[in-house]
């Protein structure tokens, strides 16, 4: 075992008797399968394939500490809401939730709304089976976060029940050096609809890791738009796993949107499992610095009739690097299968990497598969035309990368979001160029 | 979930058994052969070495690759399914028995003519047909049985030869580049083959020479247990150019064989070297019964300014196809070329592509892929494109298209794109189709049978492939196919 | 020619010929026509062979022979073409291929020899002329990237290659501007003779202005309702569909 593996091993059984929900079994049998799975496995390294171009150490070359204390520290959380958004809200202070900040009023009986820690302690009888299944263990990290499963969220959206507000959830980082481990459980109840917004900030430079992962578990026709947005501070890590289950005819939006962190990288895997199921994966990137940000995306067509698209578009400045890594599988005998992926990069200085990696495997033959990725630099044609009608340089490319990112902006259906991305982004761009 | 119904429409199952083929090139040659048990170890390189006499470097330099094999492993990255190879099962010397060096074809093994004869392979000078010159290398097993041309291609200053015999005549220039693009250390394959190559072709073009005709190799394996392991090295100086064709094929057998060939090009500043292979191996019976596993690494380097190599392929023999033919474009406005077609069918696997470094300014790749999937074939395309910093204004475009026959199948696509400039411009375009139950009814309404149909329908998704193809063999690969295509192509 | 007795169609398991009667003549020009979804194409694509159609009654005499017995490509060679209502896009198969292993396939099958490169070449250039079509056009990949006045002349410089004894039209009109429409018209004039058949589908009347038919039929609901000579098309045109519906309905 490595010390960085040994270190956690060693909080994980300082800490284990007072985890939240000692003593369910399933939740207990979990924890033990976790440990054990990453005492062994330990984390990823760059000779794995799937992790070739994620260089670590930023999560894994420091040792931190695991919050497992309900202890929430004092944070001012106005200047990170956005603004014009109407939304019932969830806050974790450093993985934990803080009721003092959240709001959840006029929230009907129909749907649950609450902290993991919370949930399996006051209402276990909540974890039906699907809410009790985590994330698949197939890396380290995954492994980390359920053997720990100190907090997250849990939202249940019973049958027929469509929610009037969306759901925000703030994971605000403010002490240093914490490696927090929320887990999060969605279950959208047959024809039901939701929007979440989850969203990572922090309060100030920590140098924290968040290592999350994501259950969600779409029933028949159940609709929900799921944002990730991250925003945290340029020394601020995240690891998120995120796996979606999807019945018949249900629709699964996906929105990644990653302008903050140090290292960020987003594993999502989407399961089309019953015929008509539709997603649609959307992500955009923007980094400077030495920001590293890599999306892994998986769509596994299991059933025939269902259709997955992607789009992810990146801008990268500076020394930063981004990484796509798309893979569309059509099992046997998902006929009708219709999969479209593409990712595009603009690159805008000569020390920003781009790998990506779009992947088709396909074992049926009546599909419609295409992917797409290139990378690029902006088209000087274009500049020039800007130039040539008056606007200078520095306002030209921010205008010329803003419409590059526009196609993934247009399509975030909650306009306060839309707008505060727009001008998170605009800001920067300006900035920067 | 009873998915069937919707998995089989009317004709669709059919399709598939019109890519059988007869598998013409499977007999035997009855002949005499000198052959080294099965098994590797220092005596047996030290006994190949000897053989063919070679100089005490290339000896030193075949121990030093089989230590360094000695300790790799076999890669298991491809998305390819196989049983262990046991390398101490092969062996790794067979040649026909006959004279070392031969003055002339006269005193070649008639039962060699024979063969290259039934393989429609022109191994006589003089029964050539006026105006299609080609020069053949005729590889055996493990040796060079028959060269032609050498004498008219040396008078335009073009070296076409066996490589054991290049070594012979000419080691100091084989020194030279030996290992220079692909080194013993590549890979596991590409180490073994250092350790044990016998034989193949070692071309030198010197500068501003355009070779006055194609260069061909045949390769050939017909023991039974052997592995084949050539080499080929191809020169081009300066602002030189050469068109190089490869052919393979081997016995209809129960047992997998092994071959495992290292290919390295270099063209100099302004120099263009085409190297086209018709790869139709052994691909094993309808139950995945025997093939060839063919392992293979083909790369060229563009070592000057304006220096250009294209590599255009069509793999459709082999039971398990793991070959990257690559470029790299180390000068300034260089240019990288690959064009594939993969046919797997029964229970071939192929997983091919190439990769395409760009190191040099202004240099530019483009790669074509087309992958044919039938029966319970698996394909897929792995590729890498790899932009340096340096390489400014580096240029890519690929596009990989799938052509699925059948719901047993797989089509896959594996590119890696890694761009480290900004000025570059990187595009990949990848689909997967099938035959439309449409297009096939359009054709038989136009009084064509559903087999040319098919027929035609796979070429046209070939063509851009087929086009780079030099004619006599774009002629072979359509046939390969199965196909007679006169006019659609072109 | 073509003699269709009470036939019955199917498509996935759903019925849309219901007992269709016709009689075609040597050398005679029969339109029909009939509102959208009356089995007019499908009619179009039985006669032609095409598998996603199960004929479960009725028979089809063609020329003496068994139609419903033959496979497409059989019936191809044997002189029933079929112009199609969207032609399909090969792509990477050129034109010139196309008809060329077409015309050799009919010409075998019927005994003659086939004909060589400089031969085709000629017979092409000429009926190409014929329906004021582009040589450029006979380079490119079938149909791929014509627009659909070009689709729906390739249709007819096949017909006009290929010579069948019975030409059956789908919507050949349908997408063409009024040029385009004359064009075509003219080319198929241009092929009507004493020998040769035509069924015309269609579901305006104004290609019938430019191809005069001899004999006119409404499908209605899968079967024939009405025939009549061409001016039954005038009429229609005036009166619109439900008036023959309502008449065969009473």
């Amino acid at each position: 075992m490595t010390e960085i593996t040994q270190h956690y091993v060693d909080q994980f059984n300082a800490a284990s008797a007072g985890l939240a929900g000692r003593g369910l079994p399933w939740l207990d049998d979990q924890r033990q399968a976790a440990i054990e799975l990453f005492a062994k496995s330990g984390f990823p390294g760059q000779y794995e394939e799937d992790w070739r171009y994620t260089p670590l150490k930023p999560v894994i070359g420091k040792m931190l500490h695991v919050k497992v204390d309900s202890e929430i520290a004092d944070t001012d959380i106005s200047k990170d809401l956005i603004t014009g958004l109407d939304a019932y809200r969830l806050v974790f202070v450093d993985g934990r939730f803080s009721p003092k900040y959240s709001d959840t009023s006029g929230l009907r009986d129909s749907i649950v709304m609450n902290s993991f820690e919370q949930s399996v302690v006051r209402n276990p009888e909540l974890f039906t089976e699907a809410m009790r299944s985590e994330v698949p263990l197939s890396h380290g990290f995954a492994a980390l976060n359920v053997a720990f499963s100190t907090d997250g969220y849990v939202i249940e959206v019973a049958e027929n029940v469509k929610l009037d507000k969306p759901v925000e959830i703030i994971f605000i980082g403010v002490d240093s050096n914490l490696a927090t481990q929320p887990r999060n459980i969605v279950h959208m109840g047959k024809s039901s609809q939701a929007i979440i917004i989850e969203r990572y900030v922090s309060s100030k430079q920590t140098g924290a890791v968040v290592n999350s992962t994501s259950r969600i578990t779409l029933d028949d026709s159940a609709k929900l738009g799921y944002y990730l947005v991250q925003t945290q501070a340029n020394d601020a890590s995240q690891i998120t796993s995120v796996d979606v289950r999807q019945g018949r005819s249900s629709w699964f939006g996906c929105y990644t949107l990653t302008l903050g962190g140090q290292l960020v990288r987003n594993n999502l895997r989407v399961s089309l499992q019953e015929e008509g199921a539709h997603c649609d994966m959307l992500g955009l990137y923007n980094t400077g610095g030495k920001q590293h940000v890599d999306n892994h995306t998986t769509v596994v067509h299991a059933a025939p009739h269902c259709t997955s698209r992607e789009l992810y578009k990146g801008v990268l400045d500076q020394r930063s690097r981004a990484v796509f890594h798309g893979r569309i599988k059509v099992e046997q005998g998902a006929q009708k299968t219709d999969a479209s992926q593409s990712n595009n990069n603009l690159l805008l200085s000569s020390n920003a990497e781009v790998d990506t990696k779009p992947q088709l495997e396909i074992y049926a033959d009546d599909v419609k598969c295409a992917h797409g990725a290139t990378i690029g630099q902006m088209d000087q044609n274009s500049l020039f035309y800007l130039r040539s009608r008056g606007i200078d340089e520095q306002d030209a490319r921010a205008l010329l990368t803003f419409a590059f990112l526009n196609e993934v902006l247009d399509e975030i259906e909650v306009e306060p979001l839309r707008h505060s991305m727009e001008s998170f982004l605009a800001e920067r761009l300006l900035e920067n160029a | 979930m009873d998915n069937k119904k919707l998995v089989m429409s009317n004709s669709e199952k059919d399709l598939a058994p019109m890519l059988q083929r007869d598998y013409a090139e499977g007999f035997v040659t009855d002949i005499d052969s000198e052959t080294l048990p099965p098994g590797l170890d220092e005596d047996v390189i030290r006994t190949i070495s000897e053989k063919k006499n070679e100089p005490e470097w290339m000896l030193r330099w075949r121990l030093e690759a089989f230590q360094r094999w000695l300790k790799m492993t076999p890669p298991r990255w491809a998305h390819l399914h196989h049983p262990p190879v046991d390398f101490q099962g092969i062996s790794y010397y067979s040649a026909p028995k006959q004279k070392d060096l031969l003055d002339s074809l006269d005193e070649v093994d008639p039962k060699l003519l024979e063969t290259y004869e039934k393989l429609g392979i022109p191994i006589d000078e003089q029964k050539m047909l006026a105006g299609v010159k080609v020069a053949v290398d005729a590889v055996f097993d493990s040796v060079s049985v028959a060269t032609t041309f050498k004498q008219t291609l040396l008078d335009a200053g073009v070296i076409f030869f066996p490589i054991s015999e290049a070594l012979q005549e000419y080691p100091e220039l084989v020194k030279q580049y030996l290992g220079s693009v692909v080194p013993s250390s590549d890979n596991f394959y590409a180490a073994l083959n250092s350790a044990v190559f016998s034989d193949g072709s070692f071309v030198y073009i010197p500068k501003g020479v355009r070779c006055p005709m194609e260069l061909s190799t045949y390769f050939r394996i017909n023991e039974m247990n052997t592995g084949q392991f050539e080499r080929t090295l191809i020169v081009a100086e300066e602002d030189s150019y050469v068109s190089y064709l490869e052919g393979c094929t081997a016995p209809m057998r129960d047992e997998n064989q092994l071959h495992a060939a290292v290919v390295e090009l270099v063209a100099m500043k302004g120099a263009e070297i085409k190297y086209s292979t018709v790869q139709n191996w052994y691909p094993g019976d309808e139950n995945g019964k025997g093939g060839i596993y063919n392992f293979v690494t083909k790369r060229g380097a563009c070592r000057g300014q304006g220096a250009k190599i294209s590599w255009t392929q069509v793999e459709t023999g082999s039971a398990i196809t793991w070959k990257y033919p690559s470029v790299l474009l180390e000068g300034d406005d260089t240019i990288g070329e690959f064009y594939s077609v993969a046919l797997t069918n029964n229970y071939q696997q192929a997983d091919t592509g190439t990769k395409m470094i760009h190191i040099g300014k202004n240099s530019r790749s483009t790669i074509i892929s087309k992958g044919i999937s039938a029966g319970k074939g698996q394909n897929a395309y792995r590729g890498l494109v790899k932009v340096l910093k340096g390489a400014e204004n580096a240029r890519n475009y690929s596009q990989c298209d799938s052509l699925l026959m059948g719901d047993q199948c797989g089509a896959h696509t594996f590119p890696y794109m890694e761009v480290k400039n900004p000025s570059a411009v990187v595009e990949h375009e990848a689909t997967t189709s099938r035959i439309g139950e449409d297009q096939l009814f359009y054709c038989r309404q136009r009084g064509l049978s559903e087999e040319d149909a098919v027929s035609m329908i796979v070429n046209g998704f070939c063509k851009e492939v087929f086009k780079e193809l030099p004619m006599e063999f774009a002629v072979e690969a359509q046939k390969l196919l199965g196909i007679s295509l006169e006019g659609s192509v072109g | 020619m073509l003699s269709i007795k009470n036939l019955h169609a199917d498509i996935d398991g759903k019925p849309i010929l219901k007992g269709v009667n016709l009689e075609v003549g040597t050398g005679e020009v029969h339109a029909i026509m009939g509102p959208n979804g009356s089995g007019k194409s499908t009619l179009a694509n039985v006669l032609a062979g095409r598998d996603d159609y199960e004929v479960t009654r009725g028979s089809v005499e063609y020329r003496g022979m068994d139609l419903l017995d033959m496979k497409p490509e059989i019936r191809a060679r044997e002189g029933l073409f079929l112009a199609f209502q969207y032609p399909v896009e090969i792509p990477g198969v050129t034109n010139m291929y196309l008809l060329k292993a077409a015309i050799n396939s009919v010409r075998k099958h019927r005994g003659i020899e086939e004909l060589d490169a400089r031969e085709f070449l000629k017979l092409i250039k000429e009926k190409a002329a014929m329906v004021e079509m582009k040589q450029e056009f006979l380079y490119r990949s079938v149909n791929q990237g014509f627009s659909g006045g070009e689709k729906k002349r390739n249709e007819i410089l096949q017909m006009a290659l290929l010579e069948p004894h019975l030409s059956v039209l789908d919507e050949t009109d349908s997408g063409l501007d009024i040029d385009a429409l004359k064009i075509v018209a003219e080319g198929v004039n241009l092929l009507r003779s004493e020998q040769r058949s035509m069924v015309l589908v269609t579901h305006y009347q104004r290609l019938l202005d430019y191809i005069v038919p001899d004999y006119v039929h409404v499908l209605a609901g899968g079967r024939i309702i009405r025939s009549g000579g061409k001016e039954l098309a005038l009429e229609l045109e005036k009166k619109g569909y439900g008036w023959v519906e309502d008449q065969a309905a009473a």
